[in-house]
């Protein structure tokens, strides 16, 4: 993983909403909808697909404690790892990047007219 | 959600999870399935093709990512890409390399998709979509009266005020006509037929119908002591008629020549709440027939029941919670009102687009079209399946071959998904033109109908998910097992050659899918045959009057403001001007339009004397007619004598009675001159009627239905509004022109409803057995086919698989004679073991056909039926064999073992 490849769309907002708090993976999903406005369309297949990734490449981990109050039959907690925060930043670099792109377009257009 | 459904819900998932490798399940297993639980407590919510679509993803995504979790592609990939567009390229390239193959299975493919999808739409359209502007539709309720908890009854109008004014789970109760009626619309100087429906002012709340100029109801502007001549027009008959003028509001137009004001109009789209549509809603206390004689009866009469209503649940309350509350009240207006009968209850049914009354026998029809073709479908699938499984089998040595050079299970898997994908949307695709052709001629089929449809067969964005789920559904079904046996290979003996001689698996498999093919097919040709014999036997059959060269004219009185005696006077008139025209035979009219499905009461009967006093209280018809009615339907007299002009208003109450009605009535005596009583709500004890003749038994409703006791009277002893009229002529000359004409002369505001002959329109009680017949044999003969290309796929298969064997057996000294035997004998015993199988199949179907009434003296084992199908199919057996055999015994046997 490296600047030049984009994360997936779902990936980063997995990325996104564990690097707000530690969270199990049904509300993960939820977060992810409600965040993307529905148009990352997950199901559990899809979910544990791209967390596996995640947890592959090192960006997510296992949360070691889980809170007490927490229901125990929602499971397993997952986390952002320093290294998920890392990538997360370079995608912010690059996305804020493509948005000055369309700014200069902006600009461009509004002078020409 | 209930225990018992998660169980079952956690187990399905859980058999879903094996799809991935075990250290994974062991991983995230349990998490998975907690996340999925709560996402299918939200989708369950939901309608079922959101369902539907939410467990075709669930069993896509666990298949294909558990096999993408057990055999990674080997070496860099990117990312996880879904579909990769070098597997598409080489399966289209495939695809094309055997086009015969290809356009056969898509061909198949797309004729079962499309077949089942068609009916899906007829379904969907009916069942399950709401009126088009309705919101919140699984809000609506349907309220009906039961009599001893039974029946789909009307409501009386006293007893619909006390349950709207005081129900709480409910946040609004509409009266409703039971069906939109025909009125004569006058505006400026012209004049026209529409339909409107007479609603309470609550009709729109309960809808949530939104308006688009104007107005709608507004509370009490329904109110029975000062109904207000309003009226809200559609928004289709604003832009016909109106062209949308915005000055249209505001306007007066005449309905049934009585004044009404139009206050407003109603969003685009919405035609009622039923699939009999209305141009035009006035309140139910407005309508002209409540200004004849006796109208107002029906609006302070507790008794006299007559409409419909329909409810919108409160968001927060149930059904149930509605129910209960509602048959409360019901039940404590019916101890304080004692004129209501006690046997009267109250029934609330989610609220459609069909009638209650009509949903079960509907839903049964169309679930036998879509039990015919599924059959089609899996017998369309299980041909491509067999052709697969062969392909499979020829390519084990190239899978074998890729993978010994390194692929990996999980590429190959992968491209081979892909292929049986591709060659199932295909199908899919190909399925649209199907289903807009078999729409279409559905459509077609329909004849003229008394009510305008606001129903349209549409095969829409709904359709399209179906097809796609079946066709994803059937691909995996259906596509999976062959690429599996490809891959079970044992890369050292395939490389080696072991091919020709390997595995009986396949064979059996095919076998299998072969006598599946061959029993469905026969079922479907058999069930069809039934309905076609229905259908010869209902030609033939003497249904008891003669509806040639008799032409039916539907009228309504009211349209020319004529009820009562008027309306007697005025049809009076009209028999005399139709008969005054060249080559008219007779002329008559009546109330019922016979065969044509529905049943007609003016009160009950009463027998002194009878036995059983039941005998005759539910299911007596009743049909009101003129003098001239028996002869111009050719109904013979078997007794006494036809109505004659002196049976008038004020003369004594005469009827004439069918055979069993005097056969039940009087066990054989004389009926002429017997007394049975005529009661109403106001009057159990009745009033006289004096039998003065005994017609033949006819067929009434339908041509399937047993004789029912009949009882006819005179139209001036008990006038109504609705007529239709027989006019019988000359063969082969069409009077329809000069009896429009003739009509016009004697009353010129007075328009037809409908004209046709009485042969087209006795023909709509056999529109099931049509279509059925139309659907079940073309889907047999289709099915028919793709059994015998499946017959001939297993015998070239069998001929290919046993070359080696074959060449061997000649080596030794086998005769043709014996090798055509050979290969002929296994595939005849395929053949063989699935005619009996189908048989047995249509046989149940054909008696689940006779248990809803839809066969037309023809038993369920109609011998010719069943034996023309199985000969058609034998032959087809013998001709699909014919080819592979003589192959076989032409073999080289010397070139063939040198292939090994």
């Amino acid at each position: 993983m490296n600047d030049t490849e984009p994360l997936k769309p779902a990936a980063l907002h997995i990325l996104l909403a564990l690097a707000e708090h530690t969270s199990h993976g049904y509300a993960i999903m939820q977060t992810v909808r409600e965040r993307s406005g529905g148009r990352i369309p997950l199901q559990t297949g899809s979910f544990y697909r791209h967390l596996t990734w995640l947890i592959e490449q090192g960006l997510v981990a296992e949360a070691a404690v889980r809170r007490p109050a927490e229901d125990a039959r929602r499971g397993t907690h997952y986390c952002i790892t320093p290294r998920g925060r890392e990538v997360l930043e370079a995608e912010r670099r690059y996305l804020a990047r493509v948005l000055s792109s369309f700014d200069g377009l902006r600009a461009r257009k509004g002078a020409s007219s | 959600m209930s225990a018992v459904k998660r169980d079952r819900t956690v187990q399905i998932y859980g058999l879903l999870l094996r799809a991935y490798p075990r250290s994974y399940r062991e991983r995230f297993g349990g998490d998975m399935r907690e996340t999925f639980l709560r996402e299918h407590r939200n989708a369950s919510g939901a309608g079922v093709l959101t369902r539907i679509a939410f467990w075709s993803v669930t069993i896509a995504q666990a298949l294909w990512f558990g096999a993408l979790q057990r055999w990674p592609a080997s070496g860099r990939r990117r990312s996880h890409a879904l579909l990769r567009a070098a597997d598409l390229r080489h399966a289209w390239r495939l695809l094309v390399r055997s086009p015969v193959f290809t356009l056969t299975a898509v061909l198949s493919l797309a004729l079962g998709i499309g077949a089942a999808t068609t009916i899906f739409a007829l379904a969907d359209g009916l069942f399950l979509q709401a009126s088009p502007g309705v919101r919140e539709p699984h809000r609506i309720v349907d309220l009906e009266r039961t009599t001893n908890g039974r029946g789909h009854g009307t409501l009386a109008y006293p007893a619909f005020e006390h349950l709207r004014d005081h129900t709480t789970t409910l946040d609004a109760l509409a009266a409703v006509t039971t069906e939109p009626a025909a009125l004569s619309l006058a505006a400026g100087d012209t004049s026209e037929r529409v339909y409107g429906s007479g609603v309470s002012a609550t009709y729109f709340d309960v809808l949530g119908v939104g308006v688009s100029a104007g107005r709608l109801f507004e509370a009490g502007e329904d109110d029975p002591r000062d109904a207000r001549a309003v009226v809200v027009l559609s928004h289709r008959l604003w832009q016909a008629r109106f062209g949308a003028a915005p000055g249209t509001v505001g306007r007066e137009i005449r309905l049934n020549d009585v004044p009404f004001v139009i206050i407003g109009v109603a969003a685009p789209g919405f035609e009622g709440h039923s699939i009999a549509g209305a141009d035009l809603w006035l309140p139910i206390t407005a309508l002209p027939s409540h200004r004849g004689e006796g109208g107002r009866a029906r609006l302070t009469d507790p008794r006299y029941t007559w409409h419909k209503a329909i409810g919108r649940v409160k968001s927060g309350a149930t059904r149930e919670a509605a129910h209960h509350e509602l048959s409360a009240l019901f039940d404590r207006f019916k101890s304080a009102t004692p004129a209501v009968p006690e046997a009267h209850g109250l029934r609330l049914t989610p609220g459609g687009r069909l009638p209650a009354a009509a949903r079960v026998p509907f839903a049964a029809f169309i679930g036998l079209l879509f039990v015919l073709t599924a059959g089609l479908l899996v017998v369309a699938c299980s041909n491509v399946a067999g052709v697969l499984l062969a392909r499979a089998t020829d390519r084990r040595r190239e899978m074998a071959t890729r993978l010994a050079v390194g692929a990996s299970r999980g590429q190959l898997i992968a491209q081979m998904l892909v292929e049986v994908l591709l060659l199932f949307a295909l199908g899919g695709l190909a399925a649209i033109p199907v289903m807009l052709w078999m729409a279409a001629a559905m459509q077609a089929m329909l004849p003229a109908l008394p009510i305008p449809l606001s129903f349209e067969l549409t095969v829409g964005a709904r359709a399209g998910v179906f097809a796609a789920a079946v066709a994803l559904g059937a691909a995996l079904l259906f596509g999976l097992a062959p690429a599996r046996h490809a891959l079970r290979a044992d890369v050292t003996s395939l490389l080696q050659g072991h091919t020709l001689t390997a595995g009986r698996e396949p064979r059996r498999v095919r076998q299998v899918l072969v006598v599946t093919q061959v029993a469905l097919s026969l079922a479907t040709v058999i069930s069809a045959g039934l309905f076609v014999r229905s259908l010869q036997a209902a030609s033939d059959l003497d249904v008891g009057f003669e509806t040639r060269h008799v032409l039916v004219v539907s009228l309504d009185t009211t349209l020319a403001g004529a009820t009562g005696q008027r309306a007697v006077a005025l049809t009076g008139d009209l028999v005399e001007g139709v008969r005054r025209i060249p080559g008219i035979e007779a002329v008559g009219h009546g109330r019922m339009l016979p065969l044509h499905g529905g049943g007609f009461h003016v009160g009950g009967i009463r027998v002194p004397g009878l036995a059983d006093p039941q005998a005759l209280r539910d299911d007596v018809n009743w049909d009101v007619v003129s003098p001239g009615y028996f002869r111009a339907i050719s109904l013979p007299l078997v007794a006494g004598r036809p109505f004659e002009d002196r049976d008038r208003d004020g003369a004594p109450l005469v009827a004439i009675v069918n055979e069993t009605f005097a056969r039940i009535a009087w066990s054989g005596g004389s009926a002429v001159g017997q007394h049975v009583f005529q009661t109403s709500g106001d009057d159990a004890a009745g009033r006289p009627l004096e039998v003065v003749g005994v017609a033949r038994d006819a067929r009434n409703r339908t041509v399937a239905e047993a004789p029912r006791p009949f009882i006819y009277v005179p139209f001036a002893q008990q006038p109504q509004t609705r007529v239709e009229m027989f006019v019988r002529h000359e063969a082969g000359r069409d009077v329809s022109a000069a009896v429009r004409e003739a009509i016009r002369m004697v009353q010129p505001a007075l328009p037809v409803v409908t004209m046709q002959k009485f042969e087209e329109a006795a023909a709509v009680g056999l529109l099931p057995q049509r279509l059925a017949a139309w659907i079940g044999g073309a889907v047999g003969a289709i099915g028919i086919l793709l059994a015998g290309l499946g017959v001939y796929g297993l015998a070239a298969f069998t001929v290919a698989q046993r070359t080696r064997e074959i060449a061997i057996r000649m080596a030794l000294g086998a005769t043709r004679r014996e090798i055509s035997a050979m290969v002929l004998g296994e595939v005849w015993r395929v053949g063989l073991f699935a005619l009996p199988a189908g048989g047995l199949l249509a046989w149940g179907i054909g008696r689940a056909i006779q248990g809803l009434n839809l066969l037309v003296d023809v038993s369920a084992t109609d011998v010719l039926a069943y034996v023309a199908p199985a000969v058609v199919m034998l032959v087809v057996l013998a001709a699909a064999t014919a080819l592979p055999a003589r192959r076989a015994a032409a073999g080289d046997p010397a070139g063939a073992l040198r292939a090994q």
